[in-house]
């Protein structure tokens, strides 16, 4: 199988798709400084579920609850644009 | 970062019950998982990608005690219940989900039917559509599993204390491209791909 035939634009039935015409069905998430909190001082349950990324080995986690809503997270770490999807 | 420059994207609806992603820019629609373009002026591009990990608060402070948590200013309740009912309280350690009728409404296709539709496991894959999902039934916590896969050996192995699966090369060139998902998700992203099945042991 080649790379053409398994593409996204060859195997997404672009009819089938439920997508709004303008503005999004989840809102993105945009953080900025008042976003950030240490995660030791979040009160979270130990069992809570993570995402955990780094860019330019700095490291930071979104909750997964929180992403499950957002599916979206965009925004500059480290000097780099960094897009976390959900 | 698309020809040197910035994107903003959103979520504007789903395809094959996976969420899609759309850009401000152009309008463009892109897989959210591969980072292809499918649609619109900028069809045929695709956004380079790494992968995250998925794991606990628990797990994580006990080897970053001082990251720093990107929190959400909040999330309206009957939208939050929804994502329950889809998701589950539980991702990680949670087998079956209950698909919405939307969701099944924007799929193409029916559903691979090699395993449960919501089977969890963690999906691996190469940058030439390669791909292999390791059930989390085929994988015990705290243990690994070692899997001859493209001429070299995976180690798959699930983490003591939050159970997540992940994937290493036993050569120690790093790891490959994976994520956790479930099954519907990834045979849609990926035809065909392989599934991994313990093997027997004798006797």
């Amino acid at each position: 199988m080649t790379i053409k035939e398994q593409s996204a634009a060859t195997r997404i039935d672009r009819s089938k798709k439920s997508i709004r015409k303008e503005g999004y069905a989840f809102e993105p998430l945009r953080p900025d400084a008042r976003n950030e909190i240490p995660l030791k001082r979040a009160r979270l349950s130990p069992k809570t579920e993570l995402i955990a990324f780094e860019v330019n080995g700095v490291r930071r986690v979104l909750s997964v609850k929180e992403m499950v809503y957002h599916h979206v997270c965009q925004g500059e770490l480290a000097g780099e644009p960094y897009l976390v999807t959900f | 970062m698309v020809d040197g420059n910035v994107h903003w994207y959103g979520v504007p609806g789903i395809v094959n019950g996976l969420a899609v992603l759309r850009d401000e820019e152009s309008s463009s629609l892109w897989d959210h998982i591969t980072g292809e373009c499918f649609d619109g002026p900028l069809a045929g591009q695709r956004l380079p990608f790494w992968g995250v990990d998925i794991t606990t608060v628990e797990a994580e402070l006990k080897s970053y005690p001082d990251v720093v948590l990107l929190k959400s200013p909040g999330i309206p309740f009957f939208k939050s219940t929804l994502m329950n009912v889809v998701i589950g309280k539980n991702f990680i350690d949670k087998q079956g989900t209950t698909l919405p009728g939307f969701f099944r409404r924007s799929m193409h296709t029916a559903i691979d039917p090699r395993l449960p539709e919501g089977e969890n496991g963690l999906g691996v894959m190469t940058d030439d559509h390669q791909a292999k999902f390791y059930p989390m039934s085929a994988l015990q916590k705290g243990e690994s599993i070692e899997d001859d896969w493209m001429g070299r050996t995976l180690i798959v192995q699930r983490g003591a204390i939050d159970g997540v699966p992940r994937a290493k090369w036993a050569d120690g060139n790093g790891r490959p491209m994976q994520l956790l998902t479930r099954w519907y998700g990834f045979s849609f992203t990926y035809p065909k791909c392989e599934i991994y099945e313990p093997q027997q042991k004798a006797g």
